[in-house]
């Protein structure tokens, strides 16, 4: 690891292992969010030009990471946003023709379900299955009270359990 | 298998999916060199179009005086000349997700910048003034509402007369007597609330729900009867697709018109109401008949790696207005509907101008 020799080069070099860090589970929520694998990464990217844009302020918290993926869940979930940025990307992917990686059906359909949840109900189902976190860890991203986060938690999985018509894991 | 066991079977192929070789537009690049390139892009792109501005004047100029000189190809000017009209236009900023709005006459002059930034705009039938969506008033607790404007940019007037903390209000279109207004509406907490909707004119009141489902964006037939918009569900494939559907203007059981997948976003109807003109994925232009027949391409003749989208008619129904999309950005062109004359109304200037509509 290079040492840094001036505050402004400690900061880029800790953005740098920040990005190489987290920019594959960030990828993943905005997946998980927006239903779209090739939006996923454009709307990370946006995260993280935001967070670069505020470095020195982001670099400061506790957990930068919560703050990216606060980030990265809003933009995912704005489905206005998402359909005005489909007019420009989806013609240019497929001019390219990129190969998309598509989810095996029963995993898509989990996701889709999740994604027909309130907003923060599946903000919080999101993180709690994609990345295993506590509540409170959960609660720091989304800016909500822990016991905000239990109650969309239970909610959300009690409707996705019915949606899915499948038995709820009591433990 | 249970809930949480289904959820982290589907949580790991999330993850194999963002990890998995040939997913990303270039695999073999650091994931960090992939960013420092998207933020090298978007500084450029502000400079570039800045620079290519005066560069594009400087080119206009020259290839004015040369063009008797040149041989034709795809760009040569169109055996017909364009009837004279303004065309209203976005460019399109990546970094904003908002277009900034621009109104040009037809054979390319008097380009004016109407001063705001909104996701959509159209029309009034009228000529005299235009829709928007109301972006700038957009907060968490505000939601999105349209709004008007003057031909000119000026006079912006909010639509606010729905009382619905929750449910926004976004693209549409104005009805041929210019009394109602058709809108995609969404709830970011409730999806069951998705639908098209109609509102006043004048104040954004008297909230009608046409539909329900994921549906948008709108368009009124030209005698103001019917409305066609796209919806679609889940599992639809490609990315992003749907299907066209035609629904009464009072409402009604909306009728689906096209074969799912092969609609995509913006619509248009043609002023004789015989045809609707749209995009299939991704980047070719189909007609078919309100009823659903007909359904064919338009035989554009674009460069190689163009693509064509947000497409709508000229007033008197002979040209079809659209934005071509590049490698170095998208440019306005219009076209015959049987393919022909093609030609282009803006030049290139390194942004990514979309969704045009003409007026008289």
């Amino acid at each position: 690891m290079r040492e840094a020799s001036h505050p402004d080069v400690a900061a880029r070099v800790s953005f740098e292992e920040f990005y190489v860090k987290e920019f594959q589970a960030v990828v993943g929520l905005a997946y998980a969010l927006s239903g779209y694998r090739w939006l996923a990464e454009d709307l990370a990217q946006e995260a993280f030009l935001a967070a670069h844009r505020n470095w020195p302020r982001v670099s400061a918290y506790d957990r930068p990471g919560a703050w990216v993926r606060r980030v990265v869940a809003n933009l995912s979930v704005s489905a206005f946003r998402r359909r005005v940025v489909e007019a420009k990307t989806l013609v240019q992917l497929g001019l390219e023709r990129h190969r998309l990686s598509e989810l095996p059906p029963d995993d898509a359909e989990f996701w889709e379900a999740v994604r027909s949840l309130p907003r923060r109900q599946s903000q919080v189902v999101a993180l709690h299955y994609l990345e295993d976190l506590p509540v409170a860890e959960i609660a720091l991203i989304l800016d909500m009270a822990s016991g905000t986060v239990k109650k969309h938690l239970f909610d959300g999985r009690r409707e996705l359990a019915r949606r899915l018509r499948t038995e709820e894991d009591e433990s | 298998m249970n809930l949480d066991e289904r959820g982290r079977r589907a949580a790991g192929e999330i993850r194999r999916a963002v990890g998995a070789p040939g997913a990303a537009p270039d695999p073999d690049a650091d994931p960090l060199e992939r960013f420092e390139r998207t933020r090298r892009a978007r500084r450029n792109a502000q400079r570039t179009a800045t620079g290519v501005l005066a560069v594009a004047i400087f080119v206009g100029a020259m290839l004015f005086l040369v063009r008797p000189l040149t041989r034709a190809d795809h760009r040569a000017p169109a055996t017909g000349p364009l009837p004279p009209g303004t065309i209203l236009y976005g460019e399109w900023d990546q970094r904003a997700s908002l277009a900034h709005w621009y109104t040009i006459a037809t054979d390319g002059s008097k380009r004016k910048d109407l001063g705001i930034d909104a996701s959509c705009a159209a029309w009034f039938p009228d000529g005299g003034r235009i829709l928007v969506t109301n972006d700038a008033d957009l907060t968490p607790t505000s939601p999105l509402r349209p709004a008007v404007i003057d031909a000119d940019g000026s006079n912006l007037s909010p639509l606010d007369g729905v009382d619905d903390p929750d449910l926004n209000l976004g693209c549409g279109s104005v009805s041929p007597d210019g009394t109602r207004i058709v809108l995609e509406g969404f709830d970011e907490e409730d999806a069951r609330r998705g639908g098209i909707y109609t509102v006043r004119a004048s104040d954004g009141g008297d909230l009608v729900r046409l539909t329900s489902g994921r549906d948008g964006p709108p368009s009124y037939s030209p005698d103001g009867s019917q409305v066609v918009f796209m919806r679609t569900k889940p599992g639809i494939q490609p990315d992003g697709a749907g299907a066209l559907f035609v629904v009464d203007a009072e409402g009604g059981r909306p009728v689906r018109i096209t074969p799912w997948g092969t609609s995509f976003l913006d619509n248009a109807w043609s002023p004789n109401g015989e045809w609707i003109a749209f995009q299939r994925p991704y980047g070719l232009l189909f007609l078919v008949h309100p009823d659903g027949s007909g359904l064919h391409r338009i035989p554009l003749e674009l460069p190689r790696g163009a693509g064509a989208r947000t497409a709508s008619w000229s007033p008197d129904g002979q040209w079809i207005v659209f934005s071509m999309h590049e490698a170095r950005g998208a440019t306005i062109w219009v076209v015959r509907p049987d393919g022909s004359d093609l030609q282009p109304v803006t030049t290139p200037r390194g942004a990514d101008s979309i969704s045009p509509s003409w007026t008289s």
